[in-house]
Order: C-alpha cells, then sequence, then structure tokens
C-alpha cells in the first residue's frame, strides 16, 4: 500500500513536471514564432514535454508503476488545457464577452456588432478552414474537401442519435 | 502485477465511460431532450465515475489502481465532452456541415442558411441567451452588460490571449 502511494505521489510529481516542461515550449513558441500558432504546435509542445519528462525519468531510475500511471495524467492535463485553449482562442460568446467588457462592461446589440460583426464572424471561420484545407473556395461559391465530406457525415450521425437540430 | 493492476483501471475507466456515454444518450433520447440534452452529460459520467470507484474498491484495487483508473476516466470524459460541444455548437463543423450539404453555397447565402436555415444571426442570439443564463451577461433594456463574473471571466481570456499573442480570436 505504501509502494502504491508512493507511485502515485511520483506520477502526480511526473505530470507536474511534464506540464512545466510543456508550458515553457509552448509559451516560447508562441511568444516567439506567433504565426506559428495552432493545434499542430501546441501537440509538437505537449508530444516534447511527455517525451522529457518520460526520459529524464526513466534516466532517473523511477519505477514502472509510477511511469505508466503518469500517462493518462498528462494526457488529461493536456486536454483539459486543449479545452481552454480552443475555446479562450476561437469561442464567439468568448470574443463577445470581451468586447463587451472592454466597452466599459455595456453595449447595446447594434454597438456590438459594430466591434465584432456577424459577418465577420462567419467569414473569418470560413478563411480558416479553408487556409486548413476544409473547404475550398472557387468559381464563387464554398465546396467541401473530401476529409470535410466525411466530418459532415460523422458529425450528421451523432446529431441524429442525440436528436440534435439547429446546432452551432 | 504491475501491468495486471494498470490493464484493469484502464479497462475499468474505458468500460464505465463507454457505460455514461450510454447512458447520456439513452436519457437523451427517452426524454426528447434535443439540444439541452447537452446539460445532461456531466450527472451521467458523474454517475459512471462513482459506480467505476465502487466497482475498483469492491474488487480490492489499491490505490495505485484508482488513481490510474480516475485519470484515465478523466481522459476518456473530456474526450466526450469535446465531442459533444463540437455537436451541440461547433461553428466550425456546422459551416462544414452546411457546405457539404450544400456544395457550392455563397458565404452570403450561407449567413441566412447556417445550421440547416436557422441562420447566423439567430445562432448568435442563442449565444448570448446562453451566457445571460450562465450569468456572464444580462439583459437591461437594450442593452447587454457584463456581470461581475462576466468580467472577471473576460479579463482572463484577454490576459491569456495577450500573454501568448493570440490577437482578438472568435
Amino acid at each position: 500500500m505504501g509502494a502504491e502511494a508512493h507511485a502515485v505521489g511520483q506520477a502526480t510529481l511526473l505530470a507536474a513536471a511534464g506540464l512545466v516542461v510543456f508550458a515553457a515550449a509552448h509559451v516560447a513558441l508562441w511568444r516567439i514564432f506567433p504565426r506559428a500558432q495552432g493545434l499542430r504546435s501546441l501537440v509538437a509542445s505537449g508530444a516534447l514535454a511527455a517525451c522529457t519528462a518520460l526520459g529524464a525519468c526513466i534516466a532517473a531510475g523511477a519505477p514502472v508503476p509510477a511511469l505508466i500511471a503518469f500517462l493518462p495524467t498528462f494526457a488529461a492535463c493536456m486536454l483539459a488545457y486543449l479545452h481552454w485553449y480552443v475555446g479562450t482562442w476561437r469561442s464567439l460568446s468568448v470574443r463577445a464577452l470581451e468586447e463587451i467588457a472592454a466597452a466599459g462592461g455595456s453595449l447595446t446589440e447594434a454597438e456590438l456588432d459594430e466591434r465584432y460583426p456577424k459577418k465577420g464572424m462567419l467569414s473569418t471561420r470560413v478563411a480558416t478552414l479553408a487556409e486548413n484545407g476544409w473547404i475550398v473556395a472557387r468559381e464563387g461559391g464554398l465546396f467541401p474537401s473530401a476529409r470535410a465530406r466525411l466530418s459532415a457525415s460523422a458529425i450528421d450521425r451523432v446529431r441524429s442519435f442525440y436528436g440534435i437540430s439547429h446546432a452551432g | 502485477m504491475t501491468f495486471a493492476s494498470a490493464i484493469t483501471a484502464f479497462a475499468a475507466a474505458s468500460a464505465f465511460s463507454a457505460l455514461s456515454a450510454l447512458a447520456h444518450l439513452a436519457w437523451v433520447r427517452a426524454f426528447s431532450m434535443g439540444n439541452a440534452g447537452i446539460r445532461a452529460f456531466p450527472g451521467c459520467f458523474a454517475t459512471g465515475f462513482a459506480l467505476m470507484l465502487g466497482a475498483l474498491l469492491c474488487a480490492g484495487a489499491g490505490p495505485l489502481g484508482l488513481f490510474e483508473a480516475s485519470t484515465a476516466f478523466a481522459f476518456l470524459f473530456l474526450a466526450y465532452a469535446e465531442t459533444m460541444f463540437k455537436a451541440y455548437r461547433g461553428f466550425s463543423h456546422t459551416i462544414v456541415c452546411d457546405v457539404a450539404r450544400q456544395p457550392g453555397v455563397t458565404e452570403r447565402e450561407l449567413y441566412g442558411a447556417f445550421a440547416g436555415g436557422t441562420g447566423i444571426d439567430a445562432m448568435f442570439e442563442r449565444r448570448l441567451e446562453t451566457m445571460v443564463s450562465t450569468g456572464l451577461i444580462e439583459r437591461e433594456g437594450a442593452a447587454l452588460r457584463a456581470t461581475r463574473k462576466g468580467r472577471r471571466a473576460a479579463a482572463a481570456t484577454l490576459a491569456f490571449k495577450r500573454f501568448l499573442r493570440m490577437g482578438n480570436g472568435g
């Protein structure tokens, strides 16, 4: 029992160390190369951190149970951070809230639309999707890529199972 | 012994998170919750987590096994939550679905046809209502006013964006 509790403590410390390495790599990458932003850089930083932490622990002779327990701990923390990161970066609601707060805490809907136009929301997102190969703009219209069609089919199935209509 | 314990823990986490997901699906369909169904999944997973811990304790799992199972369950819960948020609210995913359904649609047409005819205006109105119901903003006549909770949340996200030089986002 004592050995198990010790392994839990070690796994927690390992995960914390991995997260520190990740945070340093992630922040350094984005501050030095702001144009390198994106999920790929985040995943790369996370992978680097996991490998660094694991490598250091194996070299220091950390017990196998701690190494095994470290993996889901680190993965869960990374996924939680990803939620926060993507939500903060891409959320329409977060941006709207920030605009209201930045304007002294109160705006009418018309004023909010001037600062954060709804047409702009759609244009920006369409541009991002086009840049990342999800949709293709040609002949004045928008067309899905092959992976967009696959993704749409999967999402439609999920929405159908859960009875979701008018999502978005 | 180590690997057997870890395999048991991960198997338990997978099984109980799968059961939690099925319970959520069954609940949503049984009560025809539609778009409100997203509110039900944390409760389903909290129940699943409690049942998993109970089962492992009855099976004699030690602290390490419980820790491994809990963290693996947390990972699977977060993965499910991500899927649910995308299915219920994903803006990009909805655009992709609309374009896949109507290849050649123009951006102007998409504005009104967004989410199978809901439109961008109605979508954004729904988001404002969610922000009101979660206490981030309140309506004062024609104005939208950030509550104290909303101002604190905005300050945190703005600081994060500035620190990482993310731009305005949204």
